[in-house]
């Protein structure tokens, strides 16, 4: 729903941050279902590449969600870390720790179509124009 | 320019809420007729008759021009960039965009990252202690049969 939202009413850079939201989750479920060891290597690797992803929309574009995003991903990773770093802490509070952040990550995206409003920019949506043209 | 109108015509249309059209002609240096002539095509093309209306129009119009001014720091947003015009525009409520000096945004994202961490730790803390009390509750009522560890609570 947060994804629909973003797509639909947040503007270039929310439909950017969906596309690759979705790419990451969709790998890391693959992934996830391919790779049944305690580290989740591939899993820390799809991370990582979404955490380049959102560092580098985070540097290119003005928005202030995406350091939040940015932020949420960074403790994903120091988590993957944990992991390696103390094997005592069980995989199953490590993926909800991880999965915690991932649901503030969405929630940040959820924000950021607010912020598109505030900054005064048009949705991305084709669809939305001439209902806008119409009451504008 | 607000109007269709051409500088000459919205000049002589202006200078005829003071001025003759004799004086007009004389103040710009043109014949009578030709002042006579702007004002006509100057009321055609705002679609009235007279000239009082006319100056009504270009008056309304100008004033939904200084309107607009007031409130679009950018003139023409179709022809703009659209990053052009999410920072020239102030935004809504006082919306301003993050600092664009990347090493203030590293240094931002590095506080909020604290921040986050602070408060999931505290709030995964508080939720691990609130459970352990109830579960400590619950074996002093005698609801439990086996008290289960605090360990093992906190996973729960």
């Amino acid at each position: 729903m947060i994804f629909a939202i973003g797509w639909l009413k947040g503007g270039h850079v929310e439909r950017q941050a969906v596309l690759a939201l979705l790419l990451a989750y969709v790998t890391a479920l693959f992934l996830h279902d391919l790779e049944r060891t305690t580290h989740q290597f591939a899993v820390m690797i799809a991370d990582g590449v979404l955490l380049i992803v959102l560092v580098w929309m985070a540097l290119r574009h003005d928005r202030w969600w995406l350091l939040v995003a940015v932020a949420c991903q960074v403790l994903t990773m120091i988590a993957h870390g944990a992991l390696w770093l103390d094997p005592d802490i069980g995989l199953r509070s490590n993926v909800v720790t991880r999965w915690l952040f991932g649901l503030i990550l969405l929630y940040a995206l959820a924000a950021g179509v607010g912020e598109r409003w505030l900054a005064g920019e048009p949705a991305a949506s084709p669809g939305l124009q001439p209902l806008r043209a119409k009451t504008g | 320019m607000p109007t269709a109108l051409t500088p000459r015509q919205e000049e002589c249309l202006r200078l005829t809420r003071l001025l003759t059209d004799r004086e007009i002609a004389a103040q710009l240096g043109v014949s009578e007729p030709t002042v006579k002539k702007h004002v006509l095509e100057a009321c055609q093309r705002l679609g009235v008759n007279r000239r009082k209306a006319a100056l009504a129009l270009l008056e309304d119009l100008d004033a939904e021009a200084r309107a607009d001014d007031e409130w679009q720091a950018v003139p023409d947003p179709v022809d703009a960039d659209r990053e052009t015009i999410a920072t020239a525009t102030s935004g809504r409520l006082g919306y301003r965009p993050p600092p664009r000096d990347p090493f203030l945004r590293v240094l931002m994202i590095a506080v909020v990252t604290v921040v986050c961490a602070v408060l999931v730790t505290t709030l995964t803390t508080m939720v691990a202690r609130q459970q352990r009390q109830v579960h400590s509750i619950e074996a002093a009522l005698g609801t439990l049969p086996n008290p289960p560890s605090p360990s093992t609570a906190v996973s729960r």
